[in-house]
């Protein structure tokens, strides 16, 4: 175990929500909030300090994870920011400045791994496990952590 | 002089009978059937629907007469030479005003001219105002004999003609097909230009100007491209450049400003026309319009690709679901997770969905990888597939998807994907109407080699043997598990 990271989880779907809510706290870390859309992202309260945001696309009331994506960069610059979404094709190329993407429907096993190698990454870079399937880095992150 | 000219239509017609009024070689041949016959009467008569017209004659001033008085379109049926002895007693031509009056014919003897497609077209003949008993021999073989002779004068002048004809019309051809194509062009439902093999524009046809509100002259040269939507432009210009390098046929869509300003989906098109040294003389292009087409393939790509999206959602939910229902029972959570990751497997399937002209037809390999990409290790595959590409149908990918996810599970729990090294190899071939799955594990200990009869089991039993009515056998080799399935083959949306 690497280390315990501080969670946030924005997905409107509750079931989702609560699915990834386990896997991250099944993984040994912890989930500090969670949002279902950019208001509820606007929100959080600003002394938390979160490592990893798992951000869905497809927010609540018509708002975008793209838009959650810029505000979390803005407030917590040092977290790393994960798309999950069954939509990967719709990402920019650049990521607007997001760490990766989980495509859905994910696995267990694929979430499983993709937060073990992520935490590896936080706490001791670059990470020495496997890059698993699951997780599809960043072209900027892939830098960071492949050189 | 004779009359008016033979109709069209006529077995006459092609010989043009008109000119040969006076033809030396003719006149001397009626000369000789005169001499040879003995008669101051002789003419090579040729017959239409409503005249004779003699185009050559001895003894007779008339150059034509009504066919109703014709002695020859009598002759020129039969087969061989016709005479008639006193055309007084002859029921045929005894109230013939030719023998009633002026030149008071009684003796008539006339050989038939037959054009080589076997049409009558008259006869040479002989007439004599006094009565004869007949020819000689010698006077009716020679009397066939002319005609003959004036049947190759007839067949010679048709070839003259003819060779004239084309000589004129390849002549006279760069204009008239310029006409006949420009008259075509305009009759086209489609946009129509041509250009020089530089790729300057000479030419649109009616359409175009009547599509882009251009004028005449507005568009020649390179102006076309001004009519391009500014984001096409550039695009265009660069296919249009590398066909007139390589002479390859451009063919390329583009938004094409409309008379009234708007901009419409077409579709542009050209070929290179070619000299007998393969050099290129012009270009000619098309453009037709397929803005509602395209609109609508955008459309149904939009409403495919959401739909896609939902699809995999509507997995996702489920497989949470499960997971999240058997979490907090210890004796059922292993099978949720279990039942999660089929369903999983399942979802991303669905990725490879492909709507394609009505059919939904998914790439086997596609489908295959997506199942396989959970156990990549550092994005190099573990589950390595071989062999043929092929489109699939729903109603078989999904099968297909069930059985290698259990397989692989399989590898991953007892089999080569337990450790680092093991791989597997998975090769697809076609034999005829089967398509065979060759899954050959290596590298690791074989874990177990006894068959567990588990619901995985029955799960590939079920999908290969009962819903494919294909075949499925495990084998444990001291390399690892060789499994084969072989189902029948059916291609479905095929590219």
């Amino acid at each position: 175990m690497s280390g315990r990271m501080d969670v946030l989880i924005v997905e409107d779907e509750v079931l989702l929500a609560m699915d990834i809510e386990a896997m991250v706290e099944d993984s040994g870390h912890t989930v500090l909030a969670g949002a279902t859309c950019v208001e509820e992202v606007k929100a959080l309260p600003r002394d938390i300090n979160p490592q990893l945001a798992l951000v869905d696309v497809h927010l609540a009331h018509g708002s975008s994870g793209f838009d959650a994506c810029r505000i979390i960069q803005q407030r917590w610059p040092d977290a790393l920011v994960v798309f999950v979404t069954a939509n990967a094709s719709k990402i920019p190329n650049d990521f607007l400045g997001a760490h990766g993407v989980i495509a859905k429907p994910f696995s267990h096993a694929g979430v499983i791994s993709t937060l073990k190698y992520l935490a590896e990454g936080v706490f001791d870079p670059p990470p020495t496990l496997a890059r698993p399937a699951s997780f599809q880095p960043s072209p900027h992150l892939r830098q960071r952590w492949v050189g | 002089m004779t009359g008016s000219p033979t109709r069209p239509g006529e077995p006459l017609a092609v010989y043009e009978i008109e000119g040969l009024s006076g033809d030396p070689e003719l006149e001397r041949l009626v000369r000789f059937a005169a001499e040879l016959c003995g008669c101051p009467t002789a003419l090579v008569s040729l017959v239409d629907e409503t005249h004779q017209r003699f185009v050559a004659k001895v003894g007779l001033q008339a150059n034509e007469t009504p066919r109703s008085m014709s002695f020859c379109a009598h002759a020129m049926v039969e087969n061989c030479v016709m005479e008639v002895p006193d055309a007084r007693l002859d029921p045929r031509f005894c109230d013939n005003p030719l023998v009633t009056g002026a030149p008071h014919i009684r003796f008539y003897a006339g050989a038939p001219l037959v054009s080589p497609q076997g049409a009558p077209l008259g006869s040479v003949c002989v007439i004599s105002p006094e009565p004869r008993v007949a020819l000689s021999d010698h006077q009716r073989s020679g009397l066939t004999v002319l005609a003959d002779a004036v049947m190759s004068r007839l067949e010679a002048r048709r070839v003259l003609l003819t060779k004239q004809a084309w000589e004129e019309a390849a002549e006279a051809d760069p204009a008239a097909s310029e006409k006949r194509f420009r008259v075509l062009a305009d009759a086209m439902p489609q946009m129509v230009w041509s250009t020089r093999p530089d790729g300057y524009h000479d030419y649109y046809n009616a359409r175009w100007y009547e599509f882009t509100g251009a004028r005449p002259g507005d568009t020649e040269g390179n102006g076309w491209n001004g009519q391009f939507h500014p984001d096409d432009q550039a695009h265009a210009w660069d296919l249009w450049r590398r066909s007139l390098e390589t002479g390859e046929p451009y063919e390329v869509e583009y938004r094409l400003r409309r008379f009234d300003g708007q901009y419409r989906w077409t579709l542009g098109r050209a070929l290179p026309i070619r000299d007998e040294h393969g050099k290129i003389t012009r270009w000619f292009g098309t453009c037709t319009e397929i803005h509602e087409q395209r609109l609508l393939s955008e459309d149904k790509d939009l409403v495919s690709r959401e739909l896609s999206h939902r699809i995999k959602n509507i997995f996702q939910v489920i497989g949470s679901m499960i997971r999240l229902s058997s979490r907090g029972e210890p004796t059922l959570k292993a099978y949720g997770l279990k039942l999660s990751e089929q369903v999983t497997a399942l979802g991303r399937a669905y990725d490879y969905v492909r709507v394609q002209e009505g059919t939904s037809a998914m790439t086997l390999q596609g489908m295959l990888r997506e199942v396989f990409g959970a156990y990549n290790m550092n994005g190099v595959e573990r589950v390595r597939i071989h062999g043929e590409e092929v489109f699939l149908s729903e109603h078989v990918m999904t099968p297909l998807a069930l059985t290698f996810h259990e397989l692989a599970t399989n590898a991953a729990k007892y089999g080569a994907l337990t450790s680092s090294t093991g791989t597997i190899d998975l090769t697809i071939t076609r034999h005829d109407d089967l398509l065979q799955f060759e899954w050959e594990e290596s590298g690791s200990l074989v874990l177990h080699s006894t068959e567990r009869r588990g619901f995985g089991s029955e799960l590939i039993a079920a999908s290969i043997e009962r819903q494919l009515g294909g075949r499925f056998t495990r084998e444990w080799l001291p390399t690892g598990l060789k499994a084969t399935a072989t189902i029948p083959f059916v291609e479905d949306g095929a590219v």
